[in-house]
């Protein structure tokens, strides 16, 4: 028996919406749709990380930062002190963290290959 | 014992000085690469170099030796042991003659750079094979020897023979390379161990019964590994072929060295693998390789292929003695290693002076040459005379050796003995081929020219000869040298070395040989039709057959999958990441399938959840914007992916995961102005108007495209359900990072301390992924002329407006609040990358509101620089501390200060750098109008 709880779904479905789009607008006849297309699969993979890696770890009583807006102390009401610590986990996010900095790298060499593909003539008005 | 006995500091201190001795032919190489630059005309000089190095590297070799050292290894990649030492000696001696003998031959070469560096790493390769004692380290050297003996053999590029010749040894020798890897790995996963002396236990559970298939699978990846190397039939087909290499390497190579290398191994695991049943296989192989390539030797009328094959046989001879694995036959063999090393590196060098001297190296053209150099002759004839086992020569004392030894081995010694004497039967006739036809004999062949060689040329080779006739006068001498190697093996010697022994067996059957041997060269003729026929069984034309197939097969795999189109791109992208998906599908987690739930929506307020599943519909809506509505303007495409960028700001920030939150919103205000600045500058792709209009139709005549996003979609669907679903785990990392961050970091903040100190090896390697992308932005546009397109810009039209001052100012703002998530990076939200990529938006700021100011900034170094400051300030953070306790990646914490911060620092310069790279984006010369 399967139990499915809304949050879960959600991101579930989220998740394979922003993939979905991202390859549609990767496999686009358009070089500019490619490029969006590429930057947004990488969001979309960044989100995934982020979101399977959300499980709460024993952090052993010491204090860290990082915790989640969902477990900081004035958002739980009258949960244990155990799922309070509840967080991303560090190294998922130290991954995404270098992640979305690459992305960012491939992103703007990609619009450079673009712009000297398809320069703007002279006398060209700006769009 | 000795462990005990000897200080950890003190065994550690000897392994490291026994690495310095390593590093000096890489130093070498570095030299190779440097002294072009300052003296491109004496490149050839490298060549005496070679020589020095190798002399200084042996010097280094027996003053480290000379240390009191106890036997055995201690977990380390390198050990110290007397075969390590007696093949490395041998390595460097030959090189010191070799670098001698190529300052004469490559005069008139080309490339000399390339050549002169691959030899520096080839002896590298090799001396660290000698010392290896570790699996793996083991078959990175033995790879490293095939590649840099490939650049050497294909030094002649214009030859498609030698490029044949090279791909033929890269390929024989690198998969001999794979069989060894597989040996490593098998023999790792039975024993537990790296270490070669793991093998100990494989005959412990050999014994015992246990792991055959193991055990035979681990022995036969070693005798693939060695019967490739030392070419041995039937992969003996590529050493013919390397021939196409300039003589010293060919010298080097195929005397002391590259086909050595197998030897070296037969020798490093004799004392583990001789008891195994199995190692009795080197035997017959041995036995036949050296009847085979004598006799095919016989009808080689090129010199160079007459010592290749000479050249196999001696290996066979060797192979077939160390079969016998006890340690009276590895002496006669470590004997006879060095006896051939000499003779073989003389013969070959004299072969190279006749090539000089008469452009040709045919037999049936050569002739007469004793008249016209007289030392010449005299050291072929004293070299080859000793690999015929004339008495008196080096060469007769170790076939003496070897046939005592192999009488002495078992009840089929005597049989083995006559083998060998046969096989020298047909060394005597090629090497009266050698020495009488072209030297001395006088016949009507035609006349040739022969240039004088110099003299320096020929006295390497002929001081190589004097050993020959030292080692067979006095063969106390090499005693010497091999019990001073081998002393850890026995206290006495195993078998003495005779100049002239009693008359025994071995005696009279080396005589008749020598006599068989003239009888055989004057009656060759007939036979030669015959031996031709035994080329049948060369494998190389089944080599090349296979080589060319194999590329074919590449070719249709590639067209298959890499064919510029990009639904077969997807297609198989996207089988690749299912099948990924589905192999690391935990089948037993569905097989017990019971979930829990996401624990976490009970900890959600009504406030948190509202807010979360809002920004979740509201990317969705973004994204199935941007896919169904078909923007004419790109602008639109723009704002829609910051918009779903900021989504992801906020859902990261519920997620727990604050730093990624900053560094998504940098990231997202800097895309969005680099597109902003790809839009100025560019103009809109032309897409057919017709199309466009059935831009629905087109993509439902897509088949594949609608699959592949079908596909994708349904596998991320499930995977993030199957894994937020999945029972949780124990996160031992995460929880351990967690507990020792502030004891041994001394930070608060988890995510940057991974980052800078607990994988700072893991972000030192995708900084420089980052900067690579950022010179190749750099790179593409420097090809790009913006001079005329940037009287468009933007800043032209705010240039006197009052919103510039307050832009300037938020600027130094940002500059502010980027040093404050710098410093406190460790404790707080924040860090290198954040900080980094505040700067950037803070120079973009002045970039595009006050370009004057801009200006002001030009004497600081262009973003490239900054970018190879950061990465220089990273890897010296990190090395630092080799300096202080001789630990790279170490951090210290002093006085409250962690010195991984440092690391930070230089992530915010580097990334900082690369925005400063990609402002100046179109063209700023118009800065200066």
């Amino acid at each position: 028996m399967i139990e499915v709880d809304l949050v879960s779904f959600l991101m579930a479905l989220l998740i394979a919406i922003l993939m979905g789009a991202s390859i549609f607008l990767c496999t686009h006849e358009k070089l500019w749709k490619k490029i969006v297309g590429v930057a947004l699969l990488g969001n979309a993979i960044n989100l995934f990380i982020v979101v399977v890696s959300f499980r709460p770890y024993d952090v052993g009583g010491q204090e860290i930062m990082n915790l989640s807006a969902f477990s900081r102390p004035a958002f739980i009401q009258g949960a244990s002190k155990k799922l309070a610590l509840s967080l991303s986990d560090p190294i998922a996010q130290a991954l995404v963290l270098t992640a979305i900095v690459i992305g960012f790298a491939v992103l703007c060499l990609l619009l450079m290959l673009y712009l000297s593909h398809y320069p703007k003539g002279e006398g060209e008005k700006t769009q | 014992m000795f462990l005990l006995g000897c200080g950890f500091e003190a065994k550690k201190m000897l392994i490291n000085k026994l690495v310095a001795v390593l590093y000096i032919p890489l130093l070498y190489v570095a030299l190779c690469l440097i002294w072009p630059l300052f003296f491109p005309k004496a490149k050839n000089v490298l060549a005496v170099f070679f020589s020095i190095f190798s002399l200084l590297a042996l010097a280094e070799l027996w003053s480290v030796f000379s240390l009191p050292f106890p036997a055995g290894s201690f977990d380390t990649y390198f050990v110290f042991e007397g075969v390590g030492k007696f093949f490395a000696s041998l390595v460097l001696f030959i090189g010191a003659f070799i670098g001698l003998y190529s300052y004469s031959y490559m005069k008139q070469e080309h490339s000399l750079t390339k050549f002169y560096f691959a030899l520096g790493l080839f002896q590298f390769s090799m001396l660290g094979l000698s010392f290896v004692e570790h699996w793996l380290a083991l078959v990175v050297f033995w790879e490293l020897s095939s590649v840099s003996s490939f650049l050497l053999i294909s030094h002649n590029r214009e030859s498609t023979e030698s490029q044949k010749g090279a791909f033929r040894a890269l390929l024989t020798t690198a998969f001999g390379g794979f069989a060894l890897l597989i040996s490593a790995l098998l023999c790792w996963k039975l024993s537990g161990s790296w270490a070669l002396s793991g093998l100990a236990d494989l005959t412990a559970f050999m014994h015992a019964g246990e792991y055959s298939l193991e055990i035979s699978i681990v022995f036969f990846g070693v005798f693939f590994a060695v019967l490739t190397k030392s070419a041995q039939f039937p992969f003996h087909f590529w050493l013919p072929g390397a021939m196409a290499a300039p003589t010293p390497v060919s010298a080097y190579l195929h005397s002391a060295t590259l086909v050595k290398a197998g030897i070296l191994l037969l020798f490093k695991l004799a004392p583990y693998l001789s008891a195994w049943p199995l190692w009795e296989l080197f035997i017959p192989v041995g036995a036949l390789t050296y009847l085979f390539a004598g006799l095919v030797a016989l009808t080689k009328d090129d010199l160079k292929g007459l010592l290749a094959y000479s050249t196999i046989a001696q290996l066979a001879l060797i192979i077939l003695c160390l079969g016998v694995g006890s340690p009276v036959a590895m002496w006669a063999a470590a004997f006879h290693v060095t006896s051939h090393a000499i003779f073989k590196a003389s013969l070959f060098m004299m072969v190279g002076i006749v090539d000089h001297g008469a452009h040709t190296r045919k037999i049936s053209i050569l002739h007469g040459l004793g008249r016209k150099s007289k030392l010449l002759a005299l050291c072929t004839a004293i070299a080859g005379l000793a690999m015929a086992g004339v008495p008196f020569l080096v060469g007769f004392v170790s076939k003496e050796m070897l046939l005592t030894t192999l009488l002495k081995s078992s009840s089929y010694g005597v049989l083995l003995c006559v083998i060998v004497a046969a096989g020298a039967i047909c060394t005597t006739a090629y090497v009266l081929r050698l020495v009488w036809e072209i030297f001395w004999k006088k016949n009507s062949k035609p006349s040739f020219q022969f240039e004088q060689p110099t003299l320096f040329s020929v006295l390497v080779p002929f001081a190589l000869s004097c050993f020959c006739i030292l080692g067979g006068l006095y063969p106390a001498s090499i005693e010497v040298f091999l019990a001073n190697c081998f002393e850890s093996v026995d206290g006495v010697l195993p078998i003495k070395a005779h100049v002239l022994p009693a008359w025994h067996l071995e005696f009279q059957l080396s005589l008749a040989a020598l006599l068989l041997g003239f009888g055989l060269y004057k009656i060759r003729k007939p036979f030669e039709q015959l031996i031709k026929g035994l080329s049948f069984f060369e494998l190389k034309s089944l080599f090349d057959f296979s080589f060319a197939k194999m590329i074919r097969l590449g070719e249709l795999a590639s067209n298959l999958v890499q064919n510029n189109r990009s639904s077969s791109f997807l297609i198989s992208s996207v089988l690749v990441g299912v099948s990924v998906f589905v192999f690391f599908l935990p089948f037993d987690l569905l097989l017990n399938f019971k979930f829990s739930i996401f624990e976490h929506s009970e900890l959600l307020s009504f406030n948190d959840l509202f807010v979360f599943v809002g920004t979740c519909i509201l990317l969705v809506l973004l994204v199935l914007t941007m896919v169904f509505v078909n923007f004419e303007r790109r602008w639109n495409d723009v704002i829609l992916l910051g918009a779903t960028g900021s989504c992801l700001v906020l859902l990261f920030y519920l997620l727990g995961a604050p730093d990624l939150a900053l560094t998504q919103a940098t990231v997202e205000v800097l895309s969005l102005a680099f597109m902003a600045i790809t839009l100025l500058y560019s103009r809109r792709e032309s897409v057919d108007r017709a199309k466009k209009a059935q831009a629905w139709k087109v993509f439902a005549s897509q088949s594949w495209r609608i699959g592949a996003i079908a596909i994708v979609s349904i596998v991320s669907f499930v995977a993030t359900l199957f894994v937020l679903l999945a029972p949780i785990s124990s996160r031992v990392a995460a929880s351990y990072y967690g507990q020792v961050t502030k004891l041994l970091a001394g930070g608060r903040n988890v995510v940057n301390v991974i980052l800078v100190d607990f994988r700072g090896f893991d972000t030192l390697g995708e900084i420089v992924v980052f900067s690579a992308a950022a010179l190749c932005f750099a790179a593409l546009r420097s090809d790009l002329s913006f001079e005329k397109l940037d009287k468009l810009a933007l800043y032209k039209k705010t240039e006197s407006s009052w919103m510039r001052n307050w832009f300037v100012v938020f600027a130094y703002l940002l500059f502010v609040m980027a040093l404050y998530f710098l410093f406190r990076g460790h404790y707080e939200p924040g860090g290198g990358f954040v900080g980094g990529l505040l700067i950037a938006v803070a120079v973009l700021l002045i970039r595009f509101y006050w370009p004057q100011a801009y200006v002001s900034l030009k004497p600081f170094p262009r973003g490239v620089y900054w970018v190879l400051l950061g990465l220089a300030l990273a890897v010296a953070a990190v090395a630092l501390p080799v300096f202080i306790d001789g630990k790279v990646f170490q951090s210290y914490i002093v006085s409250g200060f962690a010195s991984s911060s440092l690391f930070d620092f230089a992530l915010a310069m580097l990334v900082a750098g690369v925005a400063l790279e990609l402002v100046q984006a179109p063209n700023e010369d118009f800065l200066y109008d």
